[in-house]
């Protein structure tokens, strides 16, 4: 509870105060939120139990009740949502936009509402926190977006909300049509009986919001024009947490109806996932935007992610949540990186830059790091996250594992040349521009950095928070009885 | 029923006041409005009966009288500035706007159809003369003139279904205690079931057009657009509460015999929603923006009307309370932007955010609202309503209206296009406006404030707003 409260009160501190005051305060903000979480985490017993954090009453007649729990996945979420603002808040500490307490105290809006989509039990609360998500970053992106960005934003708002409110209707049918005997309480939803044509109609509800908000091969077309658009901060929120509330949702909220509806639902999503692996591979290597490449490449990515869960194996759900994190920590540390060279070379055309790495070896360092981490190098956070998937993806399919496979060859072809050409090659002139990297931009990617190796040699405490609620988790859905 | 003759009493005080000093019309109808609803919460008590028996105070009836009335107090009480265009008349405006509040307070207690009769009467009758009563404006005229003729055609079609319903039956009244009323027509009845069929259909006909329900929607945008703003703020909100209660009373009541109905009221229901949703899309003038999008508001309404279960009374009232507060919020801050350049395009309202933060911050949380965005109570009135329809879905065998819930649900996404451009405007264009907009004074702004407070908080007290309609 105090996760959600603390950054809403602080949000609404933001309003009082002006100048670096908000910037430092909205600072402490994350980073006591951030020192709440691990104090969870480590006070979390790692058996898969769910710890109930409040259940109150809330709209009786309507059967919703305000509860908010936590198990091991969730957790994980949570520590990614809150490692990732502060790092957001420090990329875009010396921007114009990052000054303005408005944007600060958005971002934290942002916050308090994915650790209540993270956290929430209950179907409505579920999605009023999803909702909730959505309005900050609108403004975010469309406040201090880039060109055309009334247009874009307005697609983009349309576009995921067009998707959320089918997951409204799949919830009204749900619970409607089921035999739920605890209004919209999730366990109470996962455990009731649902004629299985009105689950199918619910499942789609479910899966379209999802999709979209991944975003899974045909409805990604909002993405990179989003991404493109925001500002540094705005795209990274965007990134490295928001399309996890996808992942997320997928996990917790429409598995639970696969039992109902059939596996062939999930073979045709996982031949869907695998589609946008190709094409967002494919497709990255041919931009010359950086941030457009990165954009592109994360539909990859998320694709992968989103076929390890299709599995709904052990396996593919630990790959999953642990390449979650490290999705986030690359991808907000790739958009860091950009970020970083535009504000000192004012472009982000690859073809416009070269030999970096000469004037700032040590920014290429980070760079490189982050971006060995993204194409799953050995010793990174990818390798350990990416083998996993691959290796469940290739358990349930053979030929689906082998072209969800050639992502990592074709993430090597477009990170590699985005690095060729931007890092290395001889220094051009205007490379006299490139300041040395301030401390809030050391402190940021120093910790990305430090994040990507140690998950990629020790990667078992990560492991170890999900693993017992996962299979928990799992033989909950195993248990679900399917009416005749 | 005393606040009931609180409004009137204050009316005809507010008509006498104006003579003597046209300042202190504001002021005595303001504290008038103020004492009617304090007189409706201390009226809260065991239902009962007056005006032999032809009006029935229940709780539902004093909420929606509550609700009404402070309606009419925000509106009144805003309306310093609002109001100049009126001159030496603004206490006849006032007068003539309680006076309408008078027959909605009336079409929320009605037990009899030669009541709800008056009611609609005593509701349109002012709202004629005060549509025109910007008298040196072309539009408020032509407003007042297009309104008047097609709402005298409605009243009249409307009244003739009331003579062939007591055709019918052989009685006035509705349901309640009275062993005559017109649920036994078959008791009295000469003309049998299509009579009283045609006499019901008529009167559905006149009351959607009070609340401006697709397909009998056409007059609704060049009335709203004509119109004063405070007029056109008070039409899109008391109207079509009054409107809408009239007619939940009436369909609970003869408990729409028989499914047709329900039927009807559904195709009527996604007429509403889709007409008002595609005809707002390509609009340029925002106050005909809200006009259309008046019309859809009045397809959610009717959705809810399909369940024929008086459960859906707290639903509507919560929509409705939703529905009002959001409108009057976007209402007062267009007639301060459109009273000062002069015009009530989008385009006014560029780069209001630089400008007036507050003011746009506030229009930006009564429009998310407005479109169904959570957590706001826009959100929780919609959401409701659907829930009944699918819970009402899940008991019947057909499956009930599930499918017309698809059509709103796909059509509050359509709806966010046209929302959004207000807030595009203000938050993220470039001023253009070359008249300056002042500053709100303070006291309205705090206002507005209060309502978007309300906005924000409502859902948390819906359980107890459920409770008070059952008490």
């Amino acid at each position: 509870m105090e996760l959600i409260l603390i950054p809403l009160f602080f949000a609404a501190v933001q309003f009082f105060v002006k100048g670096r005051t908000a910037s430092w305060l909205a600072l402490a903000s994350t980073l006591v939120s951030l020192g709440w979480t691990i104090c969870m985490i480590s006070g979390y017993a790692m058996d898969g139990s769910t710890v109930n954090l409040v259940d109150v009453e809330w709209l009786k007649f309507a059967g919703i009740r305000f509860t908010l729990a936590y198990d091991g996945i969730a957790l994980m979420m949570v520590l990614l949502t809150n490692l990732a603002l502060p790092i957001i808040l420090l990329a875009s500490w010396d921007r114009n936009y990052g000054k303005s307490p408005l944007y600060l105290g958005l971002a934290l809006l942002m916050q308090a509402a994915l650790v209540g989509v993270f956290l929430a039990q209950d179907g409505i609360l579920f999605y009023v926190f999803w909702e909730l998500a959505l309005i900050p970053i609108y403004f975010i992106s469309a406040i201090w977006g880039g060109e055309n960005k009334n247009r874009i934003t307005l697609k983009f708002f349309i576009y995921t909300f067009f998707g959320s409110i089918f997951m409204l209707v799949g919830l009204l049918l749900w619970k409607s049509y089921g035999s739920s005997t605890n209004g919209f309480a999730w366990m109470s939803l996962v455990q009731s009986q649902i004629p299985s044509d009105i689950a199918f109609w619910a499942f789609l509800g479910f899966a379209l919001a999802f999709a979209i908000k991944l975003p899974l091969f045909p409805f990604h077309t909002w993405q990179p024009d989003t991404y493109t658009v925001a500002p540094a901060g705005g795209t990274m929120l965007l990134s490295g947490i928001m399309l996890k509330m996808g992942l997320f949702g997928f996990i917790k909220w429409a598995l639970p109806l696969v039992p109902h509806v059939g596996e062939n639902m999930m073979h045709f999503l996982s031949v869907l996932a695998v589609i946008g692996i190709v094409y967002g591979s494919i497709i990255a290597i041919k931009q010359n935007d950086m941030k457009r490449l990165v954009a592109f490449s994360s539909m990859a990515h998320v694709g992968l992610i989103a076929a390890g869960i299709f599995t709904q194996s052990l396996e593919g759900l630990q790959g999953a949540i642990i390449q979650m994190l490290n999705h986030g920590i690359t991808a907000i540390g790739l958009f860091f990186v950009i970020d970083v060279i535009e504000r000192r070379m004012e472009t982000r055309e690859l073809t416009l830059l070269s030999g970096i790495a000469k004037v700032s070896p040590v920014f290429a360092v980070m760079t490189l790091i982050l971006v060995m981490g993204s194409v799953a190098v050995p010793l990174t956070n990818g390798f350990v996250g990416e083998f996993i998937l691959l290796k469940s993806v290739f358990d349930s399919n053979a030929t689906l594992g082998v072209i969800a496979g050639l992502t990592i060859i074709f993430c090597a072809v477009y990170l590699l040349r985005m690095v060729q050409f931007s890092l290395f090659g001889p220094s051009n002139a205007q490379n006299e521009k490139f300041t040395p990297l301030t401390w809030a931009e050391g402190i940021g990617l120093g910790t990305l950095c430090f994040f990507v190796l140690w998950i990629g040699i020790n990667p078992d405490p990560f492991f170890g928070l999900t693993e017992r609620s996962v299979s928990n988790l799992l033989s909950l859905f195993n248990a679900i009885k399917v009416m005749p | 029923m005393i606040a009931l003759v609180t409004v009137l009493l204050t009316a005809i005080i507010t008509l006498f006041v104006n003579l003597v000093n046209t300042k202190w019309s504001r002021p005595v109808a303001t504290l008038g409005l103020a004492v009617a609803l304090g007189v409706c919460f201390y009226d809260f008590s065991n239902p009962y009966e007056d005006a032999s028996e032809m009006l029935y105070f229940s709780h539902a009836s004093t909420i929606f009288s509550g609700l009404t009335i402070l309606i009419g107090l925000i509106l009144i009480g805003t309306s310093e500035y609002s109001i100049t265009y009126a001159g030496k008349n603004r206490g006849d405006v006032y007068a003539l706007m309680l006076f309408s509040i008078c027959g909605a307070l009336i079409l929320f207690a009605y037990s009899n159809l030669l009541m709800l009769f008056l009611g609609v009467e005593i509701l349109s009758i002012p709202l004629y003369v005060l549509a025109g009563s910007d008298k040196d404006n072309l539009a408020s005229n032509e407003s007042s003139l297009k309104y008047f003729l097609q709402g005298a055609f409605a009243t009249g079609i409307l009244l003739f279904g009331i003579a062939l319903v007591y055709g019918a039956s052989g009685s006035f009244f509705i349901g309640g205690s009275k062993a005559n009323n017109i649920i036994n027509y078959q008791l009295y009845s000469g003309g049998g079931l299509t009579m009283f069929n045609m006499g019901v259909f008529m009167m559905m006909f006149g009351l959607a057009f009070k609340i401006a329900a697709a397909p009998f929607h056409f007059w609704s945008a060049d009335v709203y657009e004509g119109a004063p703003d405070l007029i056109t703020s008070f039409m899109a909100t008391v109207v079509k509460t009054a409107g809408i209660v009239a007619i939940t009373i009436f369909l609970l009541s003869i408990g729409f015999l028989n499914k047709q109905w329900e039927m009807t009221f559904a195709i009527m229901a996604g007429l509403s929603l889709v007409v008002g949703n595609f005809s707002a899309l390509k609009q340029m003038s925002f106050k005909r923006t809200l006009a259309y999008s008046s019309i859809s508001h009045a397809g959610y309404l009717m959705l809810g009307i399909t369940i024929n279960d008086p459960i859906i009374i707290p639903t509507l009232l919560f929509y409705l309370l939703a529905y009002s507060l959001s409108t009057l919020v976007l209402m007062i801050g267009m007639s301060w932007v459109a009273g000062h350049t002069g015009k009530h395009d989008f385009t006014a309202f560029n780069g209001l955010a630089k400008k007036h933060p507050i003011l746009a911050g506030l229009m930006a949380v009564a429009m998310l609202s407005m479109a169904g965005l959570p957590p706001l109570s826009g959100f929780f009135g919609k959401y409701f309503i659907f829930a009944e329809v699918f819970n009402q879905g899940a008991l019947s065998k057909d499956g009930g209206f599930w499918w017309l819930v698809l059509v709103a649900a796909i059509n509050s996404v359509i709806s966010i296009y046209y929302y959004f451009r207000i807030i595009i405007a203000m938050f993220f264009s470039p001023a253009i406006s070359e008249e300056e907009v002042p500053a709100m004074p303070r006291i309205n702004l705090f206002v507005l404030g209060l309502m978007c407070l309300g906005l924000l908080i409502a859902p948390l007290f819906a359980t107890q707003l459920y409770g008070l309609m059952f008490y």
